[in-house]
């Protein structure tokens, strides 16, 4: 029974890192940026977040920080990719070889630790005990005592959700993917539209850093993002960008990504178990693949408005 | 002129002699080459300690050469020691025992020391270094035993469970976890051991989530075998008020009044012990040095942190028992 509820909780934290970057890369996304970098963005997010943390002993600025953080490597990656035309994937491979390689220099020069980064001066970010749902038995425990940007990234989804469909700024961006010249043709920049995305997804990619060293874990260790950035990029992928489908599938996948671990009591071999949430990932692929196949026209034609324009 | 240029080559020619038959001279430069980083706060760190206490105490140059676990530096790696002229090398060679066996067979002149393992090559040079992980888990499992089994300490729940966190599934981490299995059974015949591998050494993030499940299923201490995964096991401890044992290197500061002990693996106490015979010359090629609780090759970190979880009794019951390994008088049973 406790692990049951253990397990709940582990996939609503498992998911917002993932969520958090998936979020991030809707923006690029729908800008038909290919954006490879948010594994970097997300990292060197981590690092900022918990020097900030560190330096100034307050989670505020370890916050702000790690923001800052995923910023300045997205403005690196909006300076080449956008207004020095360079290839997308080959500058999202350097951001992401230069944060691994930056924050590991950065550690040991800065703490001189190598490997991994932990004190109780970090501070982290506070939990939120929500104060009625919390006293329920099995869903309480589940939902409430997080850390707080666990909430804040799901009124994110929502909000994002909201932007993109539902607002101005969100039809041009989308616009700025489909064809960048019917955007420019009517006096509104699609470099620039394409830069601002690529600016949102740093921020929202730091953001994820942040969670992960001042939220999840209160350490900074090397390469902790972990593939978390390639998974929310898989995501995005999968769901065609809709944000309510990246909370969906996030938390599938943090289900998993917990349910692997926890097969490991039975006799399955853990080498099995650890497939389970890439198995999981694929399968979903397949369905939802197979769904669109089946689907009426007119509702692809509504759902394919982020696609590459040149395929 | 002449005579110089002869002057010389006698000198070349001594120099050849003393490279071909190493052990006539004391080692100058000593290499320690590992398949990891350093940083782990563990392992390679503990190697470390012990090459850099050699460099002080020998007045010997040392190097680390790094691979990352990246595989294609391990030739690199090799070469470098070689091109370096490093007498004296240190290998951790998880992953390139054969590349390590060829190698020492080209070089037969160098002083090889794989630690960690056992690798022999033709020309029998190889010493290899030992750790009877077993018996030091042996001891992880009778405090682990000794916690889950005492209500008295705090957090402690009446179920006698206890956990571990393995790294990736491989034959080094399964001896860790056999040795603990028997120390805790020693203690309680019904402790259950309940094993969790995390599929990665370097990600705190999911070391914790394993831990926390692991907690969830009632365990009250976790035994990390995971290098940085395990970094986040001790954190779960603290955040859920449970206890954890840490593994290779002195742990229990790091959260302090939650890590009960650590299972140390002392790396650099052996690395300056095969060092030594090499200088005082009883070092024996090709010999398969056993490291257990005896020699100090593994063994418990108990200090304050530990006297402040563990009742004073336990911890004495810790002692015996580890006395009675010592001498043999317990037999631990060796995973392969």
């Amino acid at each position: 029974m406790h692990l049951v509820i253990e397990m709940l909780r582990s996939s609503v934290l498992a998911a917002t890192p993932v969520l958090l970057a998936g979020l991030g890369g809707t923006y690029t996304y729908y800008a038909n940026v290919f954006n490879i970098a948010m594994e970097g963005m997300m990292l060197i997010g981590a690092f900022t977040a918990v020097a900030g943390s560190y330096l100034a002993g307050s989670w505020v600025v370890g916050m702000f920080a790690g923001v800052a953080g995923g910023l300045a490597a997205a403005l690196v990656f909006a300076v080449f990719a956008v207004y020095l035309k360079t290839d997308e994937f080959v500058t999202g491979t350097a951001i992401n070889m230069l944060a691994l390689g930056g924050t590991t220099y950065a550690l040991r020069q800065m703490f001189r630790v190598k490997g991994a980064f932990m004190s109780p001066m970090i501070r982290a970010i506070p939990r939120v005990h929500i104060p009625l749902v919390g006293a329920l038995p099995g869903i309480g425990p589940a939902v409430s005592g997080h850390p707080f940007l666990v909430y804040v990234t799901l009124a994110l989804a929502i909000l994002i959700e909201w932007h993109i469909y539902r607002t101005r700024y969100g039809l041009r961006l989308r616009a700025a993917g489909e064809d960048p010249r019917a955007v420019d043709s009517v006096g509104v920049s699609s470099d620039r539209i394409r830069a601002q995305a690529i600016l949102i997804s740093g921020a929202l990619c730091g953001l994820a850093g942040v969670y992960l060293s001042l939220g999840y874990v209160t350490l900074f260790a090397e390469n902790m993002s972990n593939g978390r950035g390639w998974i929310a990029l898989a995501v995005i992928i999968l769901t065609r960008g809709r944000p309510l489908g990246l909370l969906t599938m996030s938390l599938v996948f943090g289900f998993f990504d917990g349910l692997g671990l926890s097969l490991q009591s039975t006799r399955i071999p853990p080498q099995l178990t650890q497939m389970v949430p890439y198995i999981a990932t694929i399968a979903a692929l397949y369905l939802y693949s197979r769904e669109k196949r089946g689907a009426p026209l007119g509702k692809v034609e509504s759902d394919t408005v982020g696609k590459d324009p040149g395929m | 002129m002449k005579s110089r240029l002869a002057v010389m080559f006698v000198a070349l020619a001594i120099v050849a002699a003393l490279a071909v038959g190493a052990s006539s001279a004391a080692p100058k430069k000593v290499a320690y080459i590992i398949n990891g980083a350093l940083g782990d706060l563990s392992f390679y760190d503990s190697g470390r300690a012990g090459v850099d206490r050699i460099e002080k105490d020998f007045k010997v140059q040392t190097r680390t050469i790094e691979c990352n676990f990246d595989p294609a530096k391990y030739p690199q790696a090799l070469q470098a020691a070689i091109q370096w002229n490093a007498d004296v090398i240190f290998v951790i060679s998880y992953g390139y025992e054969d590349l390590l066996a060829q190698y020492a067979d080209q070089y037969p002149a160098k002083y090889w020391v794989n630690v960690d393992t056992v690798v022999e090559n033709k020309k029998k040079t190889i010493t290899s270094v030992d750790f009877v992980e077993e018996e030091g888990a042996f001891m992880a499992g009778i405090v682990a035993g000794l916690v889950t089994t005492d209500t008295s300490i705090r957090g402690v729940n009446p179920d006698k469970i206890i956990g571990a966190v393995g790294g990736e599934d491989d034959p080094v981490i399964r001896s860790f976890i056999y040795g603990y299995e028997q120390g805790a059974k020693y203690i309680d015949k019904d402790i259950e051991v309940k094993t969790v591998f995390a599929g990665t050494w370097d990600d705190p993030v999911r070391g914790k989530q394993a831990a926390k499940q692991l907690y969830s299923q009632k365990a009250d201490i976790v035994f990390q075998i995971a290098a940085l995964t395990g970094s986040g096991v001790l954190e779960a401890a603290r955040e859920e008020g449970k206890y954890a044992i840490g593994v290779d290197s002195n742990q229990n500061p790091l959260q302090p009044g939650h890590v009960v002990t650590s299972d140390l693996k002392n790396v650099g106490d052996a690395i300056y012990g095969v060092f030594k015979t090499i200088v005082d010359g009883t070092y024996k090629p090709g010999a398969v040095l056993e490291y257990g609780l005896k020699e100090g090759g593994v063994g418990l970190a108990i200090d304050e942190h530990t006297q402040k979880i563990l009742p004073a009794k336990s911890l004495q019951r810790v002692l015996e028992i580890q006395d009675k390994v010592k001498s043999g008088q317990i037999k631990v049973k060796r995973y392969q």
